[in-house]
């Protein structure tokens, strides 16, 4: 075997075991850091053994042998014990007798709903929570998830080793809620799942097109269709996996000049994805429980389903955008819901149905601007458009929003 | 694993509050700890006097100061502690959330390091 091939098969089984080892391993002590350590280790052992002697027949339990040992000879070594003189030394009691010693490496059990879960914990700053489980979980480094956030890579470093710090010292437990506090503790780790996908539509200027393999996209809908799998009768974790296939369909996958929905070729966007989307949003509407993440999901639903029909249901979006601004009131779904009413009943109903308290707001200036100018009033919709193009973040859309106000101004 | 539940509330008094309220609040404190008794869990449990009683020591350029009041003169006090021992974080705070000053105050809930036993310092775990 080549060193390529190996490599390749290396990284495979990173991005599937990853946070699978990890669980395992930091699960009797909630040491995350040793954790990761001990799988990063492994995962460069594979790398050299590998092309040599091939790959193992079961490359997980290959990677949990040796990460185990790894973790096993720094708990032994005197350096940690010094570390931390008053704390227990783990080396003593529950790891070197742990469950792992009987654990049958051949059969490595799903654990990633645990790690979900203790990311996720309301104990847990919210801030930290979407980069801990793009680490801990999928394995990304601080740098990168510190490029998504637009942060320097220390300061993201710093958060995610205190947050890490604060679930071995306080001891949160890797455990699934029962089912009496699942219904409290599930929007936090669906929140969390979204925020990496959403860092991926406000991150900063050099943040990849969403489509490409550079994009944290990609990884937010790994998350969201592993949580699906882990979680398959929770109707909102479907709607979340719905939500994010159907609008990743749409995304572009090259960076070029920004197209507004409307004006996008249906043919260009992903066939699998929507598919995909529309089975998970089947699936969940058949458990009769509606949700924030289902709605949102069905109205991507219904901008995709232009590829089929080649017209966008306006009417249907206007029902999903009413039941979404009565169960989450954000500012977000106010203005889609006015964008909506304005193509319906006119832009001045438009404009009327934006909601007050948005001046910051980049999406309700965006829509007010579009509305004030098919409503004729050239030289207000133009001003509009400067000050949503000065809220924008993106380049491409700033860029976009800037010469609809020129356009409005240079016939004069 | 050790877990100290500190209570902060702002002090009242039989006055301020009234007699009535005052009872009720005596009783709810009553029945959390006998549940945390009879849950196995409870180490110890203390409810302080007012800070108007309490007296600071500190040191300023090396001599010893004695103050009457509290070191952080705010608002809100320390009232009271539970030491619990549980397994784990979410077991403690199913706790602190059902402790009766959490309706008028803020519970801070902090898992120990060491602790004293028999004159020896014992790791928490």
């Amino acid at each position: 075997m080549s060193a390529a091939e190996a490599r390749a098969a290396a990284e495979r089984a990173a991005r599937a075991s990853y946070g699978r080892l990890v669980a395992i391993l930091a699960s009797p002590t909630g040491d995350l850091m040793l954790a990761e350590d001990a799988v990063s280790d492994a995962l460069e052992r594979a790398l050299q053994t590998w092309p040599e002697h091939g790959v193992p027949a079961n490359p997980d339990g290959w990677l949990l042998t040796v990460a185990r040992n790894r973790q096993r000879d720094v708990w032994k070594s005197a350096a940690h014990r010094t570390r931390a003189p008053l704390p227990a030394d783990p080396g003593d009691t529950a790891p070197l007798t742990s469950p792992l010693d009987t654990l049958d490496p051949d059969a490595i059990g799903e654990r990633r709903l645990e790690l979900l879960f203790v990311c996720a914990h309301p104990a847990i700053d919210a801030a930290a929570r979407t980069p801990l489980m793009l680490q801990v979980v999928l394995g990304l480094d601080a740098a990168r998830i510190a490029r998504a956030y637009g942060v320097g890579a220390a300061a993201m470093a710093k958060r995610l080793v205190r947050a890490k710090r604060r679930i071995a010292d306080t001891r949160i437990p890797f455990v699934v809620p029962g089912r009496a506090d699942m219904a409290r503790r599930l929007p936090g780790v669906l929140e969390a799942v979204y925020g990496s996908y959403a860092v991926t539509l406000t991150g900063g200027p050099d943040e990849a097109p969403l489509r490409s393999p550079d994009s944290l996209a990609g990884e937010a809908h790994y998350l969201a269709v592993t949580l699906a799998a882990l979680l398959p009768d929770e109707p909102e974790v479907l709607g979340l996996a719905a939500l994010i296939s159907l609008s990743l369909a749409r995304s572009p996958t090259r960076q070029k000049d920004f197209v507004p929905l409307a004006e996008q070729d249906p043919a260009t966007w992903d066939a699998r994805l929507i598919a995909d989307g529309e089975a998970y949003l089947r699936l969940a509407s058949a458990t009769d429980r509606l949700g924030r993440f289902q709605l949102e999901a069905a109205i991507q639903a219904v901008h995709c389903d232009r590829r089929r029909t080649g017209v966008t249901d306006q009417e249907a979006l206007r029902t999903l955008y009413s039941a979404l601004v009565l169960l989450a009131p954000t500012l977000g779904a106010q203005v889609a819901l006015a964008a909506t009413v304005g193509r319906l009943d006119g832009p001045e109903a438009g404009l009327a149905a934006l909601p007050d308290g948005a001046d910051a707001f980049q999406p309700a200036w965006a829509t007010r601007a579009h509305l004030l100018g098919a409503a004729g009033r050239g030289a207000e919709a133009a001003a509009a458009f400067d000050r949503a193009a000065a809220l924008t973040i993106d380049p491409v859309a700033r860029r976009h929003l800037s010469d609809q106000a020129a356009a409005l101004r240079g016939p004069r | 694993m050790r877990y100290t539940i500190l209570l902060h509330y702002t002090e009242e008094t039989d006055e301020t509050l009234g007699e009535e309220v005052m009872a009720e609040g005596q009783r709810a404190f009553s029945a959390y700890a006998q549940a945390l008794h009879q849950a196995g869990v409870l180490l110890s449990g203390e409810v302080l006097q007012p800070s108007t009683s309490t007296t600071t020591l500190t040191t300023v350029d090396g001599e010893l100061r004695i103050q009457d009041g509290p070191y952080a003169d705010t608002k809100d006090q320390l009232g009271g502690t539970f030491v619990i021992d549980v397994p784990d974080l979410d077991v403690a705070l199913e706790w602190a959330r059902q402790a009766p000053a959490v309706a008028w105050g803020a519970v801070e809930v902090r898992p120990g390091a060491t602790y004293v036993r028999d004159g020896g310092w014992e790791p928490n775990a």
